[in-house]
């Protein structure tokens, strides 16, 4: 039995940034304020092979820790930079909140949580040990979860944040992202042709994007807890909202449909009505393609009033700081509405057609009193987020916790995953749809069809919008990271491969497979090592759970391994997926239903409290007599891993040889992870 | 046939196989050579290109044939077919001196 829980109100305690516009949020706001544009010729690396030469780098001040570079960035530098950031970023977030320990130089508080969003994937070591990196610099010991949407990632670490808060996990998280302008990223924005020679004028003439980076994080946590440690609100997290276009890999839906999904998920998640928000901070990026499908998502949530609404985007002062320009901007929000005066959009000059009618187009921010504020960002791969910020409270709503089936299951092993490449399996697909898929997207998807069959889920229709997909992966398609690579080997950095930058972003393979199965609900990509593919299902069935509007989740995790790479640490080719049900029963199978009863994550090396958490939430004392025990243990690398002992748990219900699974991984250094299957 | 026309119809003929070439091996368009007509649209519900092989598109036809489209702008209208693309290869040659295709053959 499934016991509803009550929703937890979550406040901000602390802020922390680092950008273009200074290496603090207060110098931030400043400059916000008196209208300083943070976008100047760029000087970290050379641009005189290219038509742009403008950027909006982090000021040096923000630098100091950094190391020195000229010419290329490397790989390894470019790591310690959004390092260097996201320290400095970290610490003032903790130290507002106060839970910073001066003396010893770490977090004062056991067991906080750490949720990193960050783009930057297709160069460094596996996202996750750059996580666990700025977690041990912090001394923050808890959960650490990276997600990475491209330019959504921070947006979608403050919502995931919320849920780990909402679900009990933690009790304080500390939550958004870092991105550091290279060369890589900006010879790929080049070459896609989206960038503007001048400076970022968000839905003005000319249209063109301008890159930046940054470092933000907010401290969240419920407002029980920061009461009784007297922490002061500066603000609710009301809630948050994903989605997927499941369009194209670069461009969004033109009708905006992907907007406002997200848009819509987080007025429900907050319990408000989409119409009654009173400031939106836009995306805004600046760039033909996303501004008026930005607009026209917006206003079809927002309904009728909405050309009343300011909608502003700070991109023309902070340039584009991609997976971390949704903090950055939630940031500037949140002390719009402390302030009561909202950003302006700067550098706007003439408007396009089909931008918000009311875009702040000014200098300087206009007095405004902000109640409930909606901050969105779009990426490549179609994954959109939206956040809910607050003044006070809202009625958060409370949706009974549903019955979920785990109803398919599907895996492609790593003799399959070979001949994805060569046999025809595509044929149902739009032709030429995955011409430009990699292993890993097109194993992904092949794990998604068998899963989708396995359950008899057809998801067509308005069931497209009901269904999403969260996903556990280490790191991009090697072999996508290959060929962007050798691109610039072979025409130089002007002359790279666009459709190999598009994939290297974590959430190609996720983007792709959504597209091809139209999964245009919830949509995410996480990793914590081991666990991945776990912690991604864990977090669907949590998203699933308590909402209403939704029909179904996949959950999946991919592996491929890098062919004739030094990195090469014994990850096998790999792909899983499930299918978790809300009150979706299949007449015609002829099996025994394998239900979801329970889950929980904890601090890594805790499996036992996530086991007994999962055994809590499925209303056993204790573990239940007929529980067979599934365990992913030492060593394992790959996304999959954790998903293996699953398989394997379904297929032990289904034959009838327990009654109760449970399943669990203790070889993450994430987070520890457990689930409980029923009969 | 006057032996300019000639050599020209054959130039053009040589320089529209490789661009078929390239839309197959560089886009991956599954599709054989002989099924891209050099009229059909090549974007949106035509052959189902998009704005990313666009860009693949003309970085491969410089390397292909030695000139400098990336530079240049032009808008979609020049680009919608194969024999537009063969146009912009053209001029591009000739605004660089005559050149004979079979010599920048790899």
């Amino acid at each position: 039995m499934i016991r509803p829980v009550p929703s937890r109100n979550v406040v901000i305690t602390g802020r922390g940034a680092v950008s273009s516009l200074g290496a603090d949020c207060r110098s931030l706001w400043e400059s916000v304020s008196a209208g300083h544009c943070g976008i100047r010729e760029i000087t970290r690396f050379d641009t005189s092979q290219f038509s742009v030469s403008t950027g909006a780098q982090a000021v040096s001040e923000a630098l100091v820790a950094a190391p020195v570079c000229t010419g290329v960035v490397t790989p390894l530098v470019s790591e310690s930079l959004c390092l260097a950031l996201a320290v400095r970023a970290l610490r003032e977030a903790l130290r507002e909140a106060g839970l910073w320990d001066e003396a010893a130089g770490v977090a004062s508080r056991r067991n906080i949580a750490f949720v990193f969003g960050t783009g930057l994937g297709e160069l460094t070591r596996p996202l996750a040990l750059l996580t666990d990196d700025l977690a041990t610099a912090s001394g923050l010991d808890g959960i650490r979860l990276t997600v990475s949407t491209a330019c959504s990632s921070s947006t979608a670490a403050i919502g995931l944040g919320l849920e780990l808060l909402a679900m009990r996990s933690a009790d304080i998280v500390v939550a958004g992202g870092a991105d550091v302008l290279t060369p890589e990223v900006f010879a790929g924005f080049h070459a896609l042709g989206v960038l503007t020679r001048t400076r970022c004028a968000p839905f003005s003439m000319p249209a063109g994007t301008t890159l930046g980076e940054g470092a933000g994080f907010f401290v969240l946590e419920t407002e029980t807890g920061a009461r009784e440690r007297a922490a002061v609100s500066l603000g609710m997290l009301a809630g948050y909202g994903l989605s997927c276009d499941a369009w194209h890999e670069t461009s969004p839906d033109p009708k905006g449909g992907g907007i406002e999904r997200a848009i819509l998920a987080a007025a429900a998640d907050a319990g408000i009505d989409p119409s009654s928000f009173d400031y939106v901070n836009a995306h805004g990026s600046g760039t033909q393609a996303n501004d008026s499908a930005e607009w026209f998502g917006i206003r079809r949530a927002l309904g009728a009033g909405a050309d009343l609404v300011p909608v502003s985007s700070t991109k023309g002062a902070l340039g584009h700081a991609q997976g971390a320009a949704g903090v950055l901007e939630a940031i500037v929000t949140l002390e719009s509405m402390r302030q009561g005066l909202i950003p302006p959009t700067l550098n706007f000059a003439l408007p396009r057609p089909n931008t918000p009618p009311d875009p702040v187009a000014s200098i300087v921010p206009r007095a405004w009193t902000v109640d409930r504020a909606l901050s969105v960002n779009s990426a490549f791969g179609g994954a959109n987020a939206a956040i809910v910020i607050t003044r006070t409270p809202t009625r958060r709503l409370e949706h009974p916790r549903r019955a979920l089936l785990l109803s398919g299951i599907g895996a492609v092993d790593s003799i399959r995953f070979g001949q994805l490449e060569q046999t025809d399996w595509t044929a149902p697909f739009p032709i030429d749809e995955l011409r430009r898929g990699d292993p890993s997207s097109r194993a992904l998807i092949a794990a998604a069809v068998c899963a989708l069959h396995d359950a008899a889920y057809r998801c067509t229709g308005e069931r497209r919008n009901r269904t999403g997909l969260f996903v556990g992966q280490r790191r991009p398609s090697p072999a996508s990271t290959g060929a962007f690579l050798d691109s610039i080997a072979t025409n130089g950095l002007p002359q790279l491969s666009a459709s190999a930058f598009a994939r290297t972003v974590l959430n190609a393979a996720a983007g792709t497979c959504a597209r091809l199965l139209s999964l245009r609900g919830p949509h995410t990509v996480v990793t914590t090592g081991a666990a991945s593919g776990l912690t991604a299902l864990i977090l669907a069935a949590e998203h699933l759970v308590r909402r209403p509007a939704l029909d179904a989740m996949l959950a999946g995790s991919v592996d491929e391994r890098p062919l004739d790479s030094p990195l090469s640490d014994d990850i096998d080719d790999a792909a899983h997926c499930v299918v978790l049900c809300a009150d979706h029963r299949d007449a015609t199978a002829a099996r025994v239903d394998v239900r979801l009863v329970g889950w929980g994550l904890a601090e890594p090396a805790a499996t036992d409290r996530a086991i007994e958490v999962a055994f809590e939430m499925a209303g056993f004392d204790g573990v239940p007599p007929g529980t067979a025990q599934f365990e992913t243990g030492e060593p394992a690398h790959g996304a999959c891993a954790s998903m293996i002992p699953l398989a394997a748990a379904v297929g032990a219900l289904r034959a009838g040889a327990c009654e109760h699974a449970v399943v669990s991984c203790t070889a993450s250094g994430a987070l520890s992870a457990a689930l409980v299957l029923s009969r | 046939m006057d032996p300019e026309i000639s050599a020209y119809v054959e130039h053009r003929s040589a320089v529209l196989d490789q661009l078929r070439r390239l839309v197959i091996d560089t886009l991956r368009v599954k599709r054989p050579a002989a099924e891209l007509d050099p009229d059909t649209a090549l974007f949106g519900s035509g052959i189902g290109l998009d704005s990313i092989d666009a860009v693949e598109l003309v970085v491969a036809m410089d390397m292909q044939f030695d000139i400098q489209l990336a530079n240049h702008v032009f808008g979609r209208t020049e680009m919608r077919t194969l024999n537009g693309l063969v146009d912009l290869v053209l001029a591009a040659e000739a605004t660089k001196g005559a050149r004979v295709v079979e010599a920048v053959r790899p």
